[in-house]
């Protein structure tokens, strides 16, 4: 079932049209979660080139806002910050 | 090598989702929790409910997998996951992702997707917390891995899909794997 398959050309560089801004926001909370949740507990944020766009504890107004902006989804990473660190066990 | 990181503590690894058979949908931007204890990778609403709504799902079959409290409830969508390797290659892997029912009520902590051994067979998994290093490495013999765990209950799943000539999108679901199978049919859903 599982079939591996390259990509390369120009198809490649269009995923990396949306996949590189999404993994260095991702990463950019990563790195600052610490600080972020001080600023931003118990919020929703997106994140897009290394800042906060917007943060709400309503995901709705999240959502809104980035309508409003007319930011391209998938280029924002979009979470939850909590300091509360509610355990998973997956 | 697929580098990723951690996140409040928690393995990650990012990849961009496809969905050939879910007409309009643009590729899917994930960073899911890496679990080497899940059979099948999982999607949960927090990373989709912006894109599509899970009763698109209703065409596709039940998930009859289990987590602790409970069976959860998920449908068995086809799919694509897009990695970017470190080396500025990609590489993208055909499987049938879990697609989780949101919540009502939502959870306190929203539940993430979780990244499973459907996927992770086909790597070496590196994970060392004290480095800060979470890695999926290049296996040294792909050919050697077998069928991972959970094929036969896929393979179940395709064979009553394929019977029941279930078709969605214009596309049956034969249409549908081989489509998956073939990238150039599909060129990114951008």
């Amino acid at each position: 079932m599982a079939v591996v398959q390259r990509v390369t050309g120009a198809e490649a560089r269009r995923l990396d049209d949306v996949l590189l801004p999404f993994q260095r926001a991702a990463k950019y909370v990563a790195d600052n979660y610490g600080q972020l949740v001080e600023q931003y507990p118990e919020q929703w944020v997106a994140v897009a080139e290394d800042r906060v766009l917007v943060a709400d504890p309503d995901r709705e107004v999240v959502r809104r806002v980035l309508r409003e902006q007319q930011r391209e989804r998938n280029r924002v990473y979009v979470t939850f910050l909590t300091a509360k660190r509610q355990p998973l066990i997956l | 090598m697929i580098q990723g990181f951690y996140l409040a503590g928690r393995p990650q690894i990012s990849g961009l989702l496809m969905f050939p058979s879910l007409s309009g949908l643009t590729n899917l931007p994930v960073s899911f929790v890496v679990d080497s204890g899940a059979d099948r990778s999982l999607l949960t609403p927090n990373d989709y409910e912006d894109y599509f709504e899970y009763v698109s799902t209703a065409r596709y079959p039940v998930s009859d997998s289990s987590g602790f409290g409970s069976q959860i409830q998920a449908h068995l969508v086809p799919a694509r996951l897009t990695f970017r390797h470190t080396d500025g290659q990609h590489t993208s892997h055909s499987l049938i992702i879990e697609v989780l029912r949101p919540q009502v009520p939502a959870p306190y902590t929203p539940l993430p997707s979780v990244l499973g051994r459907d996927i992770l067979d086909q790597f070496r998994f590196v994970c060392d917390r004290t480095a800060g290093l979470v890695q999926l490495e290049d296996c040294a013999d792909p050919a050697a891995m077998g069928q991972w765990p959970d094929e036969d209950n896929a393979t179940r799943v395709m064979r009553q899909w394929s019977e029941k000539r279930l078709e969605f999108d214009g596309l049956t679901m034969d249409e549908a794997l081989n489509a998956l199978q073939d990238p150039a049919t599909y060129p990114g859903c951008l």
